[in-house]
């Protein structure tokens, strides 16, 4: 019997259906009841008068369309929330599921999206642009063509599914999602607009796919019955009466079911629970954000993103699918946005189009090639990697605070410039980069600090160095000293290395692999000590030339003083391993290291810190008698062998050593 | 005043210092075999091992200068302002500085290195035995 194979799970437990408000068929039980259009209008009347409320007409219907209870919208009361400059205006309620679409842009994949900043990206797969303001309204415009919009949304909504899903269906979602308003620009006008979640995409998804669809619904096919899984574009792209037609039938078909007299079978059963699932996930919490004032009036709504995606940020904070490399993505946006809006990007002069070019070769998601050329440089990812680094390593006043605050810290440490830099600089490389696999160890490798302190010390710019003569005359200024040129030498330079997989964090065996020890600091420091040293920078300048060229990276070969190609059996992580080693003990020869003069110094230096450690240690122990009050004198016997031991010691140590030089007061 | 905090062992003297000196070998940028006396300007240099002395110019410890961004007078004074600033006992014991000036391109490493070799030459700690213990 086919049943044999199943666990036996014993009785189908009985699922209830939990009211969401008042309504009460009669037979005295909780039904959803799709209210009428005429109830929708009084609300939307109401929604019109209410203070702070800053939404189209368009919008104001569909917000009345979502409620479940359009009378509880009327008698909901706005609430206020803190943003870093502003204040954002929300109303509370419970709205029907498919009317509300998840998350345009889901944040949590920005660490693995595919950016236009990246030369190699295939077109059709991008991040879209982020979200701009409205002129009047709190509403975000997205200006992306509404197949790519639809493409994105349902990958994010399977990605979330599969992630995080969550617990619904026996319970129905208690904690509310954020919403916000939203306008396509580039889709058909009847579907032009939607209430996202900024917050509680699984949440919504997890619900949308609990409700039993047949495709004819959608299509207004009749005949149609196939049991279709509900993705958020379906749903996008029905127009707002239509949609609201589907909720009705579904809650329409699920009382139906629940209705019919229970046969007592677990067929039955287990049918009935699905219908009671389906209600119950057929209504969400929310809190839509209906309304934006900024501290400053004259900005209007210019800072209505920032603000939204701020809220998104601090919810997240605790979510464990929430990465950080997401995490600082979504961040750094953020910051080099507030940057922009706060005039920090023009370079001194008041020229917007530099501002906003820097903004967008900051962010990586358009205009990049167009933003490259406006600051003068060739649309290379390894310069755009540069800009990043010179734009996030700036340093005053206005700056520190605003990044700071953007960052919510106290300090701003190079570590917390750090984050933002790395994903901001990674989607040059978002498609390029073989495998994500190599695309986790670049950014392992970049997390452990791909900055130095000069990088901040020091104003720098970034130049165009888009050839290899010009990164000779890089390399030949960094050997005079030219700080400039050696900090511009020294990212490009740890791009190349990074990139390539030549420079890694350092792992386990690299000490084995030299047969000594390594630097095993940061990425950036790594840098800064080949930037100390002339091979170092030769073989940073070789670097950036030969991984631009695509050809394999060679090594300095300090006998014969030259560049010289790496050995057939080296692999990248050998290249790190003696990297490291080169930066730890200066990339001398065999016969340098060798030395045996220098040896004899260094053994004379841990023999002489063993005794210092000794004295140390007898100082320890008698401090802890004196502590204890301790009088008996140690046996003979215990301390026989160290007194052999200290006086051989110094004989031997006086054989090889030059006697005490006789004291002239004798 | 109680008891020494700064114990060493060796005392600094010209010819000690040309030994150290020695060791630093092709990295020492300027051979300066006096001691400088708290609160006196080292000179120019911007990395240094330096040998802060009590009154019997008996070597109390040794260490390097940090990398420093704006720099008024040289490396090694800066530090010592700093150690200054810090605890009571190198007031109080601390009476003067030798300084080994290091060339401005001496890596990192090189100096940690040195820092090290001439703290065991001299018999002192890289960090007092008071603070390493707690």
């Amino acid at each position: 019997m086919s049943d044999s194979s199943k666990p036996d799970r014993g009785e189908t437990r009985e699922i209830q259906v939990i009211p969401v408000n008042g309504v009460r068929n009669a037979n005295g039980e909780f039904e959803h009841r799709v209210p009428p259009v005429s109830q929708t209008t009084k609300a939307q009347t109401q929604l019109g008068k209410l203070g702070g409320v800053l939404l189209s007409p368009s919008h104001i219907e569909r917000l009345a369309h979502l409620a479940t209870d359009p009378q509880e919208l009327e008698l909901s009361r706005a609430e206020r929330h803190r943003t870093p400059f502003g204040w954002l205006t929300t109303l509370n309620f419970r709205a029907y599921t498919p009317m509300i679409s998840p998350a345009v842009e889901n944040d949590r994949l920005l660490a693995d999206a595919s950016y236009a900043a990246d030369p190699k990206a295939p077109r059709g797969r991008l991040a879209l642009s982020m979200p701009a303001p409205h002129d009047r309204y709190a509403t975000l415009v997205h200006g992306d063509s509404f197949e790519a919009v639809m493409e994105t949304v349902d990958r994010a909504a399977i990605a979330v599914q599969k992630d995080n899903p969550q617990d619904v269906g026996e319970r129905i979602v208690e904690r509310s999602l954020t919403l916000v308003p939203a306008t396509f620009t580039g889709s058909p006008d009847s579907v032009g607009e939607d209430y996202t979640a900024v917050d509680g995409n699984c949440r919504l998804i997890s619900c949308l796919v609990l409700l039993p669809v047949e495709r004819g619904w959608l299509t207004g096919d009749a005949r149609d019955h196939t049991r279709i899984r509900l993705l958020p574009s379906y749903l996008m792209r029905l127009p707002l009466v239509a949609r609201r037609e589907l909720v009705r039938k579904i809650a329409k078909v699920a009382h139906k079911r629940l209705a019919q007299l229970p046969k007592g079978t677990e067929a039955d059963q287990r049918e009935r629970n699905e219908s009671a699932i389906a209600l119950n996930a057929l209504t969400v919490p929310v809190q839509v954000i209906v309304g934006y004032e900024d501290d400053d009036p004259q900005r209007g709504m210019e800072r209505f993103p920032a603000a939204v995606r701020s809220v998104l940020v601090r919810m997240n904070v605790s979510a464990k699918k929430f990465s950080a490399g997401s995490q600082h993505a979504v961040v750094a946006e953020e910051v080099a946005t507030a940057l922009y809006d706060d005039g920090l990007l023009d370079g001194g002069q008041p020229d917007k189009d530099l501002a906003t070019a820097r903004r967008d070769v900051l962010i990586g998601r358009e205009q990049v090639p167009e933003g490259m050329r406006l600051l003068g440089l060739d649309d290379l990812p390894d310069l755009r990697f540069a800009q990043i680094v010179q734009e996030l390593t700036r340093k005053g006043h206005a700056f520190n605070r605003l990044v700071r605050s953007q960052l919510g810290k106290t300090g701003l440490y190079l570590s917390h410039r750090n984050g933002p830099v790395v994903e901001l600089g990674l989607r040059s490389y978002s498609a390029s980069v073989e495998t994500p696999k190599h695309l986790d160890s670049i950014r392992k490798a970049l997390d452990t600090g791909c900055l130095w302190q000069d990088l901040v010390d020091t104003e720098w710019t970034v130049e165009n160095a888009a050839t290899d003569h010009a990164i000779d005359g890089l390399r030949d200024r960094a050997h005079a000293n030219d700080t400039q040129a050696a900090l511009v030498l020294g990212v490009l330079g740890m791009v190349a290395l990074v990139v390539t997989g030549h420079l890694r964090a350092a792992a386990g065996s690299a000490e084995e692999t030299v047969g000594t020890t390594i630097a095993r600091t940061s990425v950036g420091q790594i840098i800064k000590g080949l930037l100390e040293t002339g091979p170092g920078r030769e073989l940073l300048a070789d670097a950036v030339k030969r991984s631009r060229a695509r050809q394999p990276l060679r090594w300095w070969d300090s006998e014969s003083k030259s560049l010289v190609e790496q050995p057939s059996d080296w692999a990248t992580s050998t290249f790190n391993a003696y990297l490291r080693q080169a930066v730890r003990h200066g990339f001398t020869s065999e016969a340098e290291r060798n030395n045996p003069a220098a040896k004899e110094a260094a053994s004379l230096t841990r023999f002489q810190e063993a005794v210092f450690t000794a004295k140390d240690r007898l100082m320890d122990l008698i401090e802890m008698r004196d502590e204890n009050g301790t009088d008996d004198k140690i046996a003979w016997l215990e301390v026989e062998s160290t007194f052999g031991i200290l006086a051989g010691i110094t004989a031997r140590l006086g054989k090889i050593a030059e006697s005490e030089p006789l004291s002239d007061s004798w | 005043m109680s008891a020494l905090v700064w114990q060493g062992v060796a005392t600094m003297t010209p010819e000690r210092y040309a030994v150290l000196a020695s060791l630093v070998g092709p990295w020492l940028e300027e051979y300066r075999d006096s001691p400088i006396w708290i609160g006196e300007d080292s000179g120019n240099e911007r990395r240094a091992i330096y040998i802060p002395v009590n009154g019997e110019s008996v070597a109390c410890y040794c260490g390097r200068t940090r990398p420093e961004r704006a720099l008024c007078g040289g490396a090694a004074s800066v530090r010592i302002r700093q150690h200054m600033a810090e605890s009571r006992s190198k007031r109080e014991e601390w009476s003067a500085y030798w300084v080994l000036p290091l060339r401005a391109d001496t890596p990192a490493v090189v100096v940690g290195e040195l820092e090290r070799t001439v703290a065991a030459r001299l018999g002192v700690p890289l960090v007092n035995r008071r603070w390493r213990r707690h």
